[in-house]
């Protein structure tokens, strides 16, 4: 009986860390948050299905800068008193703030050897800390291709002349376009 | 990739890719092109192109496609070209400056080696003006910018120093003399967010995380400022972290680094 109700709670807190309190908390900053027009935050209702499906836009803009500033104030009481679930609040807050470190050095408008490597290293250690998170999953196709960019960076120069950006907002044109179903007539 | 999965159960006539190979040529080429004419190694020839991709491409706006074409040429000086050509003004449309920036505007044209220049106490101001095609608003211009969304800047006081938060309280521009040509002078009036002190009694954890770019500021303002769109100016995102304190975020295009 204790066997089979503890295994899926040590489960449910290896795999889900933020419950209710905490969505509703990030849903509240990101409501409070002062951002430009132009750029997409995130929806109100975040992390639920009322929120619907994130647009590229959006999901930079969550780990640009809502998830990591969030998360941080979240834990941070806990984390100063050594109480974050065994060091695991703390490595997943390094994890999301290394990813965010790569985003920004890999999305900059102009890139160098630097910039090149600083991405690469902070690639490597957030994919090194899933791996440690989470060691019962496989990285994605997506992971292996992200070694790859800080090598682009330096043949191809800054992401934006090659992203898949402008593609996105294409398909978003695209799909408001009715058509009747009769495409190319 | 993504347009073959957004298009993958759609008729296509057995065409596969055309539609890829169509807006790679028409977006992915014109972003490149645009930044290929704007750099020092462009060969003269492909330079004379540049105002034909103007007119094609001129227009710019945050969050659209043409703002993902232009992308890259973004960070080039567009003002300073503005303000080399002669400014047609109407005394009509000038304002009296507020005492405060009239004040700084001084300071300002002393500190800064304006050529003789003495600061008016009339400009012409600008609820919103454009900076690198960029929109920046002053903090009550009212309309769209709620709660100052386009008036949360950071910029570079100096050459070589870190940009700090500071919010717009006036945008406006005053004729300059400029050999034998007036030109069109913009100035900023700002409010810099002060430094968090020990008194403050808060350690900014994002000090841990340099790169990551954030950082904890008191929200109290600063006496007024001057700056010029010619000094490195990013718009800012801002969130309340505790009672008296905010944490701000650059949203800085170039990502940059000072060499060791």
């Amino acid at each position: 009986m204790s066997a089979n109700t503890t295994t899926p709670v040590d489960y449910q807190n290896q795999t889900a860390p933020i419950g209710k309190a905490e969505l509703l908390q990030i849903q509240q900053d990101i409501s409070a948050t002062t951002r430009p027009r132009w750029q997409s935050g995130p929806p109100p209702k975040f992390g639920t299905p009322g929120a619907g499906k994130l647009k590229a836009d959006q999901l930079r803009s969550c780990i640009e800068f809502d998830i990591p500033v969030s998360l941080m104030k979240l834990w941070l009481d806990a984390l100063l008193e050594g109480n974050d679930g065994n060091g695991r609040q703390r490595k997943l807050l390094d994890s999301t703030m290394l990813l965010a470190i790569a985003v920004r050095w890999a999305t900059s408008h102009r890139t160098s050897v630097k910039h090149a490597y600083e991405y690469t290293k902070n690639m490597r250690a957030y994919l090194a800390s899933l791996r440690d998170l989470f060691p019962d999953r496989d990285l994605g196709t997506n992971h292996h291709n992200a070694l790859f960019i800080g090598e682009m960076l330096l043949r191809f120069g800054p992401v934006h002349g090659w992203w898949m950006f402008p593609f996105e907002r294409v398909i978003g044109l695209l799909q408001q376009v009715n058509t009747n179903d009769k495409i190319g007539g | 990739m993504c347009l073959a999965l957004a298009f993958a159960p759609r008729l296509n006539n057995l065409r596969t890719g055309e539609l890829e190979i169509t807006m790679l040529k028409s977006f992915c080429a014109a972003a490149s092109l645009r930044a290929l004419v704007k750099s020092d190694t462009c060969p003269d020839i492909v330079k004379s192109c540049a105002p034909i991709l103007e007119e094609c491409y001129g227009l710019d706006q945050r969050g659209t496609l043409m703002d993902d074409i232009r992308t890259l040429d973004s960070t080039l000086n567009e003002h300073a070209l503005a303000s080399e050509v002669p400014w047609e003004y109407n005394h009509k449309d000038f304002d009296r400056l507020e005492t405060a920036v009239h004040d700084a505007l001084t300071s300002f044209s002393h500190t800064h080696h304006m050529d003789g220049w003495t600061a008016g106490t009339h400009a012409v101001l600008h609820k919103q003006y454009k900076i690198k095609g960029v929109q920046f608003a002053e903090l009550h211009a009212g309309g769209k910018n709620t709660g100052g969304r386009n008036s949360i800047i950071f910029f570079q006081p100096e050459p070589d120093t870190p940009l700090v938060p500071g919010i717009i309280r006036k945008i406006f521009s005053m004729p300059r003399k400029q050999g034998n040509i007036e030109t069109q002078a913009v100035f900023l009036a700002i409010h810099r967010y002060k430094s968090l002190s020990a008194s403050d009694g808060v350690v900014d954890p994002f000090a841990l995380y340099e790169s990551f770019g954030a950082g904890l500021w008191s929200d109290e303002l600063g006496p007024v400022e001057i700056i010029m769109p010619s000094q490195k100016i990013c718009h800012g995102i801002m969130r309340r972290w505790v009672q008296g304190v905010c944490v701000l975020r650059a949203i800085d295009r170039v990502r940059h680094f000072v060499l060791q």
